[in-house]
């Protein structure tokens, strides 16, 4: 029987990518759009002046960087929970064999 | 029956591990909105947006709506290039994993509505909230209204809505 039948399991290979597509998604794609204000700053320095467009430029580079570290973060702890739950599922399909 | 509680309470810790994992996200979130409350002011001493040449404020905030529509755009990839469709099956769980891909789209909405919010804030200074008029209000209550209406938008995990075409 194909995993897309299963009403409850895990698909190892699946999961390997569902969780590579999270990587790419969130590590990759998604730290690169942030990591991209070269607009918004070269914005704010062609009509603004002073002390304060600097201030804001800081502010959000220093506000993007926290946010993608705060994405890898939760990325990380979410991956290792899905492996955990991975080998819950997989030990319970397992020892199923040696109580039955 | 006995194997089929057993079934139900392995079942029933992978589901505790998704759950315990919501707690850890809801802390995390916590901890940005925090930081995103005080992340936009710019200055709380009356500065917040002094220097600014008026005629430049829509391409500014034009700069600012870009880039928040290319986050915005790489976030929604979460739902429609990432599936579990092939990776689990059990309606507990992968609801359970569907809310953490909610939680993480939240951190980052989070930051996008502080931005959205600031932006708005440099119309009024320059046109006022009604657009007819700019410098009406004081800096201090700017920089407080950045911080209330981005954090009060971030704990309802709703984006910010721009008041202001321009």
């Amino acid at each position: 029987m194909d995993f897309s039948e299963a009403q409850f399991g895990v698909n190892i290979m699946g999961m390997q990518e569902y969780i590579n597509d999270l990587n790419t998604i969130i590590l990759t794609n998604v730290a690169e759009a942030l990591r991209n204000t070269q607009e918004v700053e070269a914005a704010v320095r062609a009509g603004w002046h002073g002390a304060a467009p600097e201030q804001f430029i800081a502010n959000l580079n220093k506000a993007k960087e926290q946010m993608i570290e705060k994405l890898k973060e939760l990325q990380k702890t979410f991956e290792t929970e899905l492996k955990g739950i991975q080998s819950s599922i997989l030990d319970m399909d397992a020892n199923l064999v040696e109580e039955e | 029956m006995a194997l089929e509680k057993w079934v139900k309470n392995q079942a029933g810790r992978a589901i505790d591990t998704v759950q315990n994992l919501g707690d850890k996200f809801s802390s995390t979130i916590g901890s940005v909105q925090g930081y995103l409350g005080s992340a936009f002011e710019v200055a709380k001493n009356g500065e917040t947006f002094v220097g600014i040449n008026y005629e430049k404020v829509g391409s500014i905030r034009g700069a600012i709506k870009t880039y928040v529509g290319n986050v915005q755009t790489e976030l929604g990839k979460l739902n429609t290039e990432a599936s579990t469709e092939n990776a689990v099956k059990g309606s507990d769980v992968t609801e359970a994993i569907a809310q953490y891909v909610v939680a993480v789209d939240k951190v980052a909405q989070a930051y996008v509505s502080a931005l959205l919010a600031y932006s708005d804030k440099m119309y009024e200074y320059a046109f006022g909230e009604d657009g007819k008029g700019g410098m009406q209000q004081s800096q201090s209550k700017l920089s407080e209204n950045i911080s209330k209406d981005a954090s009060g938008l971030s704990e309802s995990a709703e984006v910010y809505q721009e008041k202001h075409d321009y």
